[in-house]
């Protein structure tokens, strides 16, 4: 595989975001660190398996420039994967979060080979299938899934047999560790030649084509390490929260990943994880306005497609550039 | 195994091809839109939802029938889909096509949740015109008049928005269009009307399946999505920029729906998409596609 | 500027037709026209020459009001048409053949022909451009335009616009590509064109072609008319013209 390096803005002004993003860094874990003593630490929890699961997404969206509508297919089968194994066979946390995240990213193989081939919107509208198909695959197998009831009391075993994390607050500490690491393995790729790679797909397919790239193989690959990662989050959910249902597998997940993104800043490193926190702190606040959810999710997404498209960390980010 | 008998078989071919006529408007009002405005429609389920309701609603409130809000609704739909396009959709041409489906797809959600909070989700049932009930003993199956009026309906609105746009010239004038708008209007023709017309037409074909969809299905806010994303397989099926393949692929889908409930009934929800897989597989442009 | 012959002058009394004062276009980013200053008037066959990149095609689609980023002034018959939409200027009398002869490739060769509206009853009928162009005659029955050879497609492009009765044409290098023969048949038609009384601007990269049809000539360069010249060229004219072509 041919690397190619992107003559962007990006390159360019790679000396500053790279300070710039450990403070960030930073700021971010020492945030969610304190998180915990100061909100209720199951929400937090959520937030994080959010925030991975946006930053999986945001790999392929925000840098690699495809939609998929359908990647909730990758997250809450990993869920129900994770809990099934945790249950049925007593698997180790770590070892139900890497048969997650396996079987997402084997699924993503699948989807993303048939898929891939496909312009934008048609991405979009295939994955979009694909998902319902395997949210109608989730009602049918119940033996698996549980159905409408969904799994729920998933154990949480010793992780390594050895380190017990079954209380909420153990339990935070284990979801942190597997966020921070993930997050600085997906940051990790987004910087490698293959990130950069990826970015100039995402900018000009037809110049990378001509360069020589199989754009399609790298199309792919991001693909699968998208729902791989995704599918750690889905996993991480099920044994931390101890519950995989019919919602995390549904339409709406699809969409709400989407506009965590898009509401952080598609393409950026941290915004995914800013777009969780907003979305998953809208949806407290709308509590018992269960009603209104789709109208203000909607409206957020209108709103940010008309007049936000870089969210809020990518508007951020174009300010500093300016300067 | 169950007893195949040829009423069961009848009896699912005719569910299956009712369910294919739905998809096949639906199909066709989003492969008409596409082909104008290069948007993937998201809002096409919500309207359609909307187009029963508000046969409901006028029934409700205004006293008309079935058969005005045949005529009326999928206007009233239409106009209300021109305003959002104006509006809204305005903004986002210039873009990356899947703004389109973003903003479309954050509209659609915005309209079923509005629908929601007004008339809860349980589903609201219509009735069936007075001079459409009953139906016809063919011996092997029972066609009830409506079914096979909506079927009726369907046909000759499908074949006849074919014919208009491949046989005639203002059909050649939207050909034209979606090719080369810019040179079609060094001709004189004025297409960002033509656009706008079109975008209601098929947006108004969303509107006129609500309204036969209310007496066989009921009417509630969420009947819209579960028949998009399996439209939108169908397109997929079909090829997205196909008027023809939108047709074909809508009946063909319903059918083999249908036959496959009869056959292998635990997979009749995912036949749809497993088609499609297929169909991805071996003809990846759809089966009469013309774009990648 | 050179002396115009006796027989031009009645042409130089004729109404103008079009007049474009400081114009100047983007497309996107990049500023392509830097204040372009030209007359055509009624009756007329004007060609504008030079090199590719000079911004002579953004010129003809600035007029027929395809380029929307523009400041200046343009009129047309009279009428400021700086802001008109392209199909109001289309309906004034204008018509265009673009460089890519945009043949709809979803269309019949018999539903491109007809595609344009008749603006007035001064049309040519479909016999006449059949006379002009006897291979479409052969080829109306084609189920796609895509299938026409280039040339065919250049006088399909032609002929359609000529039944509309526009009578002011913008024709973007009509003969690029295409055998001398069918050139031939170009060059008859433009006669034939200005017998009737059809004003023309014409892009051409070819300076015989050019040279054989028209009345006056416009040099482009670089987003400007840097030169004009009637159509009566002395040795010394039309070395400096190659200049301007080769440079």
């Amino acid at each position: 595989m041919t690397t190619i390096v992107s003559h962007t803005t990006e390159a360019r002004t790679k000396k500053r975001p790279v300070n710039l993003g450990l403070l960030a860094f930073l700021a971010m874990v020492i945030l969610l660190a304190a998180a915990p003593f100061l909100v209720y630490p199951l929400l937090v929890i959520q937030i994080l398996c959010f925030a991975l699961f946006a930053c999986a997404f945001n790999l392929l969206m925000g840098f690699t420039g495809l939609l998929s509508f359908g990647h909730a297919m990758f997250y809450g089968w990993s869920a129900y994967i994770a809990g099934h194994v945790a249950i049925k066979y007593g698997f180790t946390p770590e070892l139900a979060l890497l048969t997650g995240a396996g079987s997402s990213a084997l699924l993503g193989l699948v989807v993303g080979g048939l898929a891939i081939r496909r312009q934008g919107i048609y991405l979009a509208m295939i994955t979009l299938a694909f998902a319902q198909m395997m949210f109608f695959l989730a009602v049918q197998f119940h033996g698996l899934t549980g159905g409408e009831d969904g799994l729920q009391g998933i154990p949480r075993h010793k992780v390594f047999g050895v380190i017990d994390i079954n209380s909420t607050d153990r339990v935070y500490w284990f979801a942190f560790a597997v966020f921070l690491i993930a997050f600085l393995a997906i940051w990790r790729i987004i910087r490698s030649p293959f990130g950069e790679t990826l970015k100039a797909i995402r900018e000009n397919e037809a110049r990378a084509i001509s360069l020589g790239c199989d754009t399609v193989r790298y199309k792919l690959v991001a693909f699968v390490l998208s729902a791989g990662f995704s599918g750690l989050a889905g996993s991480l959910k099920a044994i931390s929260l101890q519950l995989a249902t019919l919602t995390d597998v549904g339409w709406q997940i699809s969409g709400e990943v989407v506009l965590m993104t898009l509401v952080g800043g598609i393409g950026t490193v941290f915004g995914p994880v800013v777009g969780a926190v907003v979305v998953v702190g809208l949806e407290q606040m709308l509590l018992g306005f269960d009603d209104w959810i789709p109208v203000i999710y909607g409206s957020v997404f209108v709103a940010c497609v008309m007049f936000f498209r870089k969210g809020i960390l990518g508007q951020i980010q174009r300010a500093f550039q300016e300067n | 195994m169950e007893h195949l008998s040829i009423q069961l078989i009848s009896g699912q071919l005719l569910i299956g091809i009712i369910n294919g006529s739905f998809y096949a408007l639906l199909a066709l009002g989003l492969a008409i839109i596409f082909g104008m405005l290069d948007i993937v429609n998201f809002m096409q389920g919500a309207l359609y939802m909307l187009g029963a309701f508000l046969a409901y609603i006028i029934s409700q409130y205004l006293g008309i029938g079935y058969w005005g809000a045949l005529i009326v609704c999928p206007i009233l739909v239409g106009l209300f889909g021109i305003v959002l396009e104006r509006v809204f959709f305005r903004a986002i041409y210039d873009l990356d096509p899947v703004y389109g489906l973003l903003l479309t797809f954050g509209l659609a959600i915005i309209v079923e949740g509005v629908f929601r909070i007004m008339f809860g989700s349980a589903g609201i049932p219509y009735a069936i015109p007075d001079s459409l009930r009953g139906g016809i003993n063919l011996g092997f199956v029972l066609v009830p008049y409506y079914r096979g009026w909506v079927v009726l309906v369907s046909l000759v609105v499908c074949l006849g928005t074919w014919l208009a746009i491949e046989k005639t010239p203002i059909g050649a004038r939207l050909r034209a269009a979606t090719e080369n708008p810019g040179a079609v209007r060094t001709f004189g023709i004025n297409v960002p009307l033509m656009v706008t017309c079109t975008y209601g037409f098929g947006v108004g074909l969303a509107g006129l399946a609500g309204v036969m969809a209310a007496p066989i299905y009921s009417v509630s806010p969420q009947m819209g999505t579960s028949i998009l994303i399996v439209t939108f397989a169908v397109v997929v099926i079909g090829g997205l920029g196909s008027i023809a393949g939108a047709i074909v692929a809508g009946y063909g889908l319903g059918i083999i729906e249908g036959l496959t409930k009869v056959f292998f009934p635990e997979a009749s929800s995912t036949v749809v998409f497993v088609a499609m897989a297929v169909i991805l597989l071996l003809r990846p442009k759809g089966l009469f596609g013309r774009m990648a | 500027m050179e002396q115009l012959p006796e027989g031009m002058s009645v042409k130089s009394a004729a109404p103008v037709d079009l007049e474009v004062s400081n114009l100047e276009a983007w497309y996107g980013e990049s500023h392509v026209l830097h204040g372009m200053n030209l007359t055509v008037r009624k009756g007329e066959l004007v060609t504008l020459m030079g090199r590719n990149g000079a911004g002579k095609s953004t010129t003809l689609n600035c007029i027929n009001g395809l380029v929307r980023k523009r400041k200046g002034s343009i009129r047309f018959r009279d009428k400021d048409v700086l802001r008109a939409t392209p199909e109001k200027i289309a309906r004034l009398g204008l018509a265009t053949c673009p460089e890519d002869r945009a043949i709809f490739a979803s269309l019949t060769v018999a539903e491109n022909l007809h595609l344009p509206p008749l603006l007035n009853d001064r049309g040519m009928s479909d016999e006449e451009i059949f006379d002009l162009f006897p291979n479409l005659r052969e080829r109306l029955g084609t189920a796609s335009g895509a299938r026409l050879s280039g040339g065919e497609q250049q006088m399909l492009a032609i002929g359609r616009i000529l039944r509309s009765g526009a009578d002011f044409l913008l024709l973007d290098e009509p003969t690029e590509g295409l055998a001398p023969i069918i050139i031939d048949q170009i060059a008859a038609t433009l006669k034939l064109l200005r017998a009737r009384g059809y004003t023309v601007l014409l892009v051409e990269q070819n300076f015989r072609f050019a040279q054989s049809v028209a009345d006056r000539h416009y040099m482009v360069d670089e987003g400007r008319i840097v030169d004009e010249f009637s159509n009566d060229l002395s040795d010394q004219t039309k070395n400096k013209i190659q200049q301007y072509l080769s440079l």
